[in-house]
């Protein structure tokens, strides 16, 4: 018969709240992302587009370098351009996604780390916000953050007359990166979590974005339609943006239906991720 | 936080079945604070039992507590559970103090005591010196030492080991096996796994022995020896004169059989006896001795052949737990 003193205490000290599991993950997925030369050397070439637009608005609001130079007819600041800026760089945040998203959730789950998370005290939910967390943050530096810097730029160089006729672009600016944060975040942690190897995975999600946009072109051509921008990626949301920055609607109105395919694949994405990520994966 | 031994770790009628497979059946247990073993062949159950006590998985039928706490609330329950598992996965780069650190910092430690119970946790397995090198130089055993200090260093009072022993060498198994009776003989509750079944009689308080998700035994293996009447026990006698103990003892009618073995690897030859009731064995024996009825008997020792975990399992399993 054994005898137990009894004298084993587990911890009683004070913990974090619980909210905060998920910033922890966050932290960690982070650190892991830039821990990749490769990762931060590329996250930092993202960064040249903003800047090239940056000189762009200083250049266009100097009338008298322009003018220096002999140029008459400088592009215009106007939606136009912001409109733009968001289009190119939501592709190279595109293209950094499918470096960087695939090490968030593949290596988890191909060596059995979910169930090593899980069983500390944390939820699958807070797993999750944690690894998109690190989405989210990357996207919004690479999206947001330079398009609502370049607004506020020109809000300042392009004087009162020009803020006042087009304040409204910065909530465009805001919506239509929060839009592409949100979609592509869901996708990538999709396809991060159902294909295990990393590699694999960012050839995949690469492989959504061209082959649904040679796919829409494709069918656009054999059927005579334009409804195949509705398989491409960034067709689909370049119809929504063209709604929020109030440009002239393409030939046929198909903001609506892209909207609709928008959410779905959001939803999909989520319920794919949900379906994949639990502690312990049963093969039957 | 809920006290060590309130209300221990309970299934209650708990069934798991994976679709149309079945996980575990209608367990019933309490598992008292010590060391527990689950000893079964492959598929017999033994992860799911922990993956249930570790809420990974949920019962399909029944319910699970552990110290009252029901698995719903992972946050109370993982302050009191550590779960070792056999996954090699630890986050990339990440030397053995920051996998530590991080585990910590997912329990909610706060960094200062984080880092006093990491530097704790590699003491305790012996990896203080390489604590600071990357996981990806370590050692299978390292490894396997690194897992085992993540599911101690926040101090819980259930540990829940998958095999941890697998991959240490004879060393470090003592150190282990060292460790973990001091934690069960201090009131913690250490749920082990082992496929080495001499192991599992070394440390283990308790055993539960499962066969096709269905729990076939649990207690103390001695216990469970002396429960299975239908296989009677093997006692080994050595002594000086076998043959003549032999003729002694086969009289008498609890005992059904005598067989004289080889002399052991000190020169000491013995008798193995197949009694009904070893205490009217061991009564004999001393009755003898007493009555000097076998001139010049010298008994070297006397121990039970078949009440360790091998043999009882083997009872129990049979060739099926070959695995194991």
């Amino acid at each position: 018969m054994a005898v137990y003193k009894q004298t084993y205490r587990g911890y009683e000290g004070p913990t974090t709240p619980e909210w905060s599991r998920a910033l922890i993950l966050y932290r960690y997925a982070l650190r892991a992302v830039f821990r990749s030369k490769l990762l931060l050397g590329f996250y930092l070439i993202c960064f040249v587009f903003p800047l090239v637009d940056l000189i762009a608005i200083y250049v266009a609001n100097h009338a008298s370098f322009l003018a220096g130079l002999g140029i008459r007819n400088f592009f215009a600041i106007n939606r136009s351009f912001f409109y733009s800026f968001v289009h190119y760089q939501c592709v190279f945040a595109f293209l950094y996604t499918a470096f960087a998203a695939p090490g968030l959730v593949a290596p988890d789950l191909a060596h059995g780390g979910l169930a090593l998370y899980l069983a500390r005290p944390l939820r699958r939910f807070e797993y999750l916000l944690g690894k998109i967390l690190v989405l989210v943050a990357l996207l919004s530096g690479l999206t947001r953050v330079p398009g609502l810097f370049l607004f506020a730029v020109q809000c300042v160089m392009g004087g009162a007359a020009w803020r006042s006729a087009n304040a409204w672009l910065g909530w465009s600016i805001f919506a239509a990166s929060w839009i592409w944060i949100i979609g592509l975040s869901l996708l990538a942690l999709a396809v991060s979590a159902w294909i295990k190897w990393r590699v694999v995975a960012g050839a995949a999600l690469l492989g959504i974005y061209f082959f649904g946009a040679g796919l829409g072109g494709a069918m656009d051509l054999v059927l005579n339609t334009q409804n195949g921008g509705l398989l491409d990626f960034m067709q689909l949301h370049l119809l929504v943006w063209s709604d929020l920055f109030r440009l002239a609607p393409p030939p046929l109105a198909l903001e609506r239906e892209a909207w609709a395919v928008l959410i779905v694949l959001a939803l999909g994405s989520l319920a794919l991720v949900l379906r994949r990520v639990r502690p312990l994966e049963v093969v039957r | 936080m809920t006290a060590a031994g309130e209300t221990g770790i309970v299934f209650r009628n708990v069934s798991k079945f994976y679709g149309e497979v079945l996980g575990v059946n209608r367990v019933n247990l309490t598992i008292p604070p010590g060391i527990t073993s689950l000893v079964g062949p492959n598929g017999s159950g033994k992860t799911t039992l922990m993956n249930l006590l570790a809420g990974l998985v949920r019962p399909s039928r029944g319910e699970v507590t552990v110290l009252g706490i029901p698995p719903e609330e992972p946050e109370r329950l993982f302050q009191v559970v550590g779960y070792c598992t056999q996954f090699d996965s630890y986050p990339p780069g990440a030397s053995g103090r920051e996998f530590l650190l991080a585990t910590l910092a997912l329990h909610g430690c706060e960094p200062a005591a984080a880092a006093r119970k990491a530097q704790a946790a590699l003491e305790r397995v012996k990896l203080a010196e390489a604590g600071d090198r990357k996981i990806a130089a370590y050692s299978k055993g390292m490894r396997q030492r690194i897992r085992l200090a993540q599911a101690l260093c926040h101090d819980p009072q259930v540990m829940i080991l998958d095999e941890p022993l697998n991959g240490l060498d004879p060393l470090a198994r003592a150190e282990t096996v060292a460790l973990f009776k001091q934690l069960g003989s201090a009131g913690a509750y250490l749920v082990i796994s082992s496929h080495v079944l001499h192991e599992v009689d070394a440390i283990s308080d308790q055993v539960i022995m499962l066969s096709n998700g269905y729990v076939v035994a649990e207690g103390q293996i001695h216990g469970v020896r002396a429960e299975m009447r239908e296989h009677p026990l093997q006692v080994r006698v050595r002594c000086s004169h076998p043959h003549a103990l032999a003729a002694a003892v086969i009289g008498h009618p609890q005992m059904l059989d005598a067989r004289v073995l080889e002399p052991d690897a000190w020169g000491s030859p013995g008798l193995q006896v197949t009694t009904r009731d070893a205490d009217a064995l061991y009564a004999e024996i001393n009755r003898l001795m007493a009555a000097n009825r076998v001139p010049g008997l010298d008994i070297v020792s006397i121990a039970p052949a078949d009440d360790d975990a091998g043999s009882v399992y083997q009872y129990l399993v049979g060739e099926a737990g070959g695995g194991a």
